[in-house]
């Protein structure tokens, strides 16, 4: 076949980097081996030490991303009284920090968080931020992200942004797959 | 044997209190079932929900002590609400609808049906209490960790609705928990 046109080429060339893009992106995302504390002070390495089988993970990159994390949470907690497996965590994800700073950052958390149940289930992240979204495929930090967990850090299931229907609907089925 | 005849009487009380004493479970039937009861009209060292339900109006079911912290009604109800949806799954029976949001499980509760939820409570732990009663031993142990999460739910809750009782000033505490 002979290509008339360098337009032609080109977007032939477009069509093979987005296939090859597209398919990057079907690879298997593991969560990393990460250990942290929780609010309540308890040591925790994700995903191997997450208390359900399957957790939902409710991460964000900016304290003004709140209100779209807590969108997130009467689902999961609608999932936690059907599956007794399933447990979430929210996982607000800051750079590698001085200890100054990540004690002044999570005792502000404790503050907003006036619930100490719910401390155990928010569990700060201090890492490199571009290189744990890489990791996760996450394309930048303007959006929550909620993936779906396996104890082997298997992503699941994922989605981003504020709640829908879509995607409540989407990840109620996601987690009874795995019930 | 004055003596020991006096000692007799002594002790015959406490062997007699001792063959009183409810015995502990000692089957997997008879701990869910126990743990149930405790939850539902059989008061332990805590107060069962038929008790720390009973004795109020709509109105003041109603209450909250605000902040977003749900009513005793609204503990109520999604009680009911998770208790009935369980039940109905552990009879093979369809689910109620749900939206997936545990926020309507609070949410819809309605103070006109206050009384009636009450009923509707009471009798959706005595069908859980017969259907632990007559399953077979395999379906039993297929849903034993349920069930029992379903005690522990339920006590959680009930911690809950006597707390909301106590800030509105509505608890009798010789009804237990001082």
């Amino acid at each position: 076949m002979r290509l008339r046109t360098p337009w032609f080429a080109l977007l032939l060339a477009v069509g093979v980097l987005a296939f090859g893009r597209a398919a990057q992106n079907q690879k298997p995302v593991t969560f990393p081996t990460i250990t942290s504390y929780a609010l309540d002070k308890q040591k925790i390495t994700l995903p191997g030490e997450m208390e359900g089988e399957i957790d939902l993970l409710i991460i964000s990159f900016e304290p003004e991303q709140q209100n779209d994390v807590n969108s997130w949470l009467p689902v999961a907690q609608g999932i936690q009284h059907t599956n007794f497996r399933f447990r979430y965590y929210e996982l607000p994800v800051n750079g590698k920090e001085n200890f100054v700073f990540r004690w002044w950052e999570t005792s502000s958390m404790r503050s907003d968080e006036t619930d100490p149940v719910m401390w155990h289930w928010i569990v700060p992240l201090f890492v490199y931020r571009q290189q744990f979204r890489k990791q996760l495929d996450i394309p930048n930090a303007k959006l929550v992200v909620a993936l779906l967990v396996d104890r082997q850090g298997h992503v699941l299931w994922r989605a981003s942004g504020v709640l829908t229907q879509d995607k409540r609907t989407s990840l109620l089925a996601a987690a009874a797959a795995q019930h | 044997m004055k003596k020991l005849a006096v000692l007799l009487l002594a002790v015959l009380p406490l062997g007699a209190g001792a063959q009183n004493q409810p015995k502990d479970p000692t089957t997997l039937r008879g701990v869910l079932l126990d743990e149930l009861r405790s939850t539902h009209n059989k008061a332990e060292w805590f107060v069962p929900v038929n008790t720390a339900v009973s004795g109020l109006t709509a109105e003041q079911a109603a209450w909250s002590p605000g902040q977003g912290n749900h009513s005793v009604g609204q503990l109520a109800y999604h009680l009911w609400f998770w208790d009935e949806q369980s039940l109905l799954k552990f009879k093979g029976e369809k689910a109620m609808p749900f939206s997936g949001n545990n926020d309507d499980t609070f949410n819809n509760f309605n103070p006109a049906q206050w009384d009636e939820l009450v009923k509707k409570l009471d009798a959706t732990m005595t069908e859980w209490e017969k259907a632990v009663e007559s399953a077979d031993d395999a379906k039993l142990a297929a849903n034993a960790a349920t069930i029992t999460r379903i005690s522990t739910h339920n006590a959680y809750h009930i911690g809950e609705i006597l707390y909301v009782r106590k800030l509105h000033g509505m608890w009798d505490s010789n009804k237990g928990v001082k």
